[in-house]
């Protein structure tokens, strides 16, 4: 068997692994606080999947996530209030909204390059609040907000209560992450990886640049709106602001935290920053500056994210090109 | 086979490449050599789709390649290598070489998200693909797990050589292989090149070093000053007095 090909099995292996842990830590918690904060944890890690791979393997920073979180929240939740269709169909057309409206932006936004892409994006993401606020027919903006009556349901199940929502939430992030290991084992994710190092040189083998930043913006973007959508039948009463400029941001900083060099880092990253506001609860004043001190350090000592660099103190070996 | 006619590139004020026809017959080496400055490498990237002509026209098998994009032409069956290299970030020898053989590949979108059989036989395929283009280039396979940018110039080179014959090119273009290469390198080169040639594969070769030009090249073209100032067989060119002065100065 070839190299590579060992490599998929091994991050197959993974998530096995990742899916046994999440099954355990369900099975073990019951606590509804640790269980709402784990079910964050999962809803940003999906959406950090994404980020990873338009960020991390093609080079695109984007700092206009929160529109997609936003547009498959309130796609989610609109055709299930309104249409009364059933959740998982939502979710599904959640998933496809946020991938259009990508696919749709994006053409115009990734001519542009570094800092300006980010600008545009922001931008973006700055446009997409203020509607989401506006549109209060639709919206509910700031407030009163949405209120989603339906619970989250598979067929005859009602999957509403925190415990089934944690495992809702489980397989979704299990499939996200299948469906990124897939893309980035394939022809796929190396013309991501190329062409964020050589545009001119990945054109000169036959790929279409404009035409993988496209596609791999929507993925991301589909992923993001997926989450959008679970958040949106976890919360079941939300309003716009959990659509602003700050989700962007903590993606982001999901991503460089975990890792830029591989899905895996989203899981890492979307722990931590989730998790560890809550444990330095008892610190009250001091709260921030030890996490702020906390992501420094972080940067400093492991630049290649909490992911790359547990994987090194594990199992010692120099940087090589894992993915 | 690639067929340039009355090829004009102006950048600003300046005139790059001044009304250039000449033509890359099928099988043969047809080198591309003048002085720094000439627009030889002005003349590979409008033929890979780099840059677009002010004039003139660009014919690869009849069909014009003027206004299409890079990755069409590449698809036509036209690879090139690059006077600065240009190699791929945190990618192993083979998944650079396995990148040049994207066009091997021809699964969509929704088979590789859901990672059906049919991309598990690609992928061994676009592999066989860029590992036989990794051993005809020269580069050893121990060689192939390795960070490609940790390689040292010479091999990184060979890399990128392969990464161009991973896509079984029709056409080869070369901005000046040997450039940078030790005495050494260049000979093993000039020896891998002259196996490409007998494989009959077709090449554009823009290079200085003449001694690799005149030994390899079937046909020579020459430029100065964004004009032909010459063309033939080597033993043509090096006779000709317009090209000794463009390369050593006019005699007073």
């Amino acid at each position: 068997m070839s190299s590579l090909r060992r490599s998929y099995r091994q991050n197959l292996l993974g998530l096995g692994i990742a899916a046994l842990l999440l099954v355990g830590v369900g099975l073990i918690v019951s606590n509804s606080f640790y269980l709402t904060t784990l079910i964050f944890a999962l809803i940003s890690a999906i959406s950090a999947i994404g980020l990873t791979l338009v960020f991390g393997f093609a080079g695109l920073a984007s700092l206009g996530q929160a529109a997609f979180f936003g547009i498959g929240a309130y796609t989610a939740a609109c055709l299930t209030e309104f249409y009364h269709l059933p959740p998982l169909l939502s979710l599904m057309c959640a998933v496809a909204s946020a991938s259009l409206s990508a696919w749709a932006i994006g053409r115009p936004l990734l001519r542009l390059s570094g800092v300006y892409l980010t600008m545009a994006s922001l931008a973006f993401g700055l446009i997409a609040y203020l509607t989401f606020s506006q549109m209060r027919r639709i919206t509910g903006g700031l407030d009163p907000g949405f209120m989603l009556t339906h619970e989250f349901s598979i067929g005859p199940f009602r999957l509403g209560d925190t415990h089934s929502m944690y495992w809702v939430c489980s397989c979704f992030t299990i499939a996200t992450l299948l469906v990124a290991l897939n893309l980035i084992h394939s022809k796929f994710g190396r013309a991501l990886r190329a062409l964020k190092s050589s545009a001119p040189a990945s054109e000169g083998v036959g790929i279409s640049t404009a035409s993988y930043k496209s596609t791999v913006f929507a993925i991301a973007a589909g992923m993001t709106g997926l989450s959008g959508g679970l958040y949106a039948f976890f919360m079941r009463s939300f309003n716009a602001t959990a659509f602003n400029f700050n989700l962007s941001i903590e993606l982001l900083v999901v991503v460089m935290i975990g890792s830029l060099r591989s899905v895996w880092g989203a899981l890492f990253g979307a722990a931590f920053v989730t998790l560890l506001p809550t444990l330095l609860e008892n610190l009250e004043d001091f709260k921030l500056f030890v996490y702020g001190a906390i992501i420094v350090a972080i940067m400093m000592f492991m630049p290649d994210g909490l992911f790359d660099g547990l994987l090194r103190l594990v199992i010692r070996s120099p940087r090589k090109a894992d993915v | 086979m690639l067929a340039v006619s009355n090829l004009t590139k102006r950048f600003a004020g300046l005139l790059a490449v001044d009304n250039l026809s000449f033509t890359v017959p099928a099988g043969k080496v047809t080198a591309l050599i003048g002085p720094n400055g000439a627009g030889k490498t002005t003349v590979l990237s409008m033929a890979s789709g780099l840059l677009q002509p002010s004039n003139g026209s660009v014919t690869f098998d009849g069909r014009s390649i003027i206004g299409s994009p890079g990755h069409t032409i590449a698809r036509l069956g036209i690879s090139r290598t690059y006077q600065n290299l240009q190699m791929f970030e945190d990618m192993s020898v083979l998944e650079v070489a396995m990148t040049g053989a994207h066009r091997c590949g021809t699964s969509n979108i929704w088979s590789t998200l859901f990672g059906l059989p049919s991309i598990i036989r690609e992928e061994r395929l676009i592999e066989t693909a860029a590992r036989d283009a990794l051993a005809e280039a020269g580069v050893p396979s121990t060689l192939f797990g390795q960070d490609a940018e940790t390689l040292p110039y010479g091999l990184q080179r060979r890399v990128e050589l392969a990464r161009a014959l991973a896509a079984k090119p029709r056409l080869l273009l070369l901005d000046e292989p040997a450039a940078g290469l030790n005495p050494v390198e260049t000979r093993d080169l000039s020896a891998l090149l002259s196996t490409l040639r007998a494989g009959g594969l077709t090449v554009l070769l823009v290079e200085h070093d003449m001694d690799l030009v005149m030994k390899l090249s079937d046909y020579v073209v020459v430029m100065n000053f964004g004009r032909a100032i010459a063309a033939g067989t080597p033993r043509q060119v090096q006779s000709d007095p317009q090209v000794v002065e463009a390369y050593l100065g006019a005699e007073d």
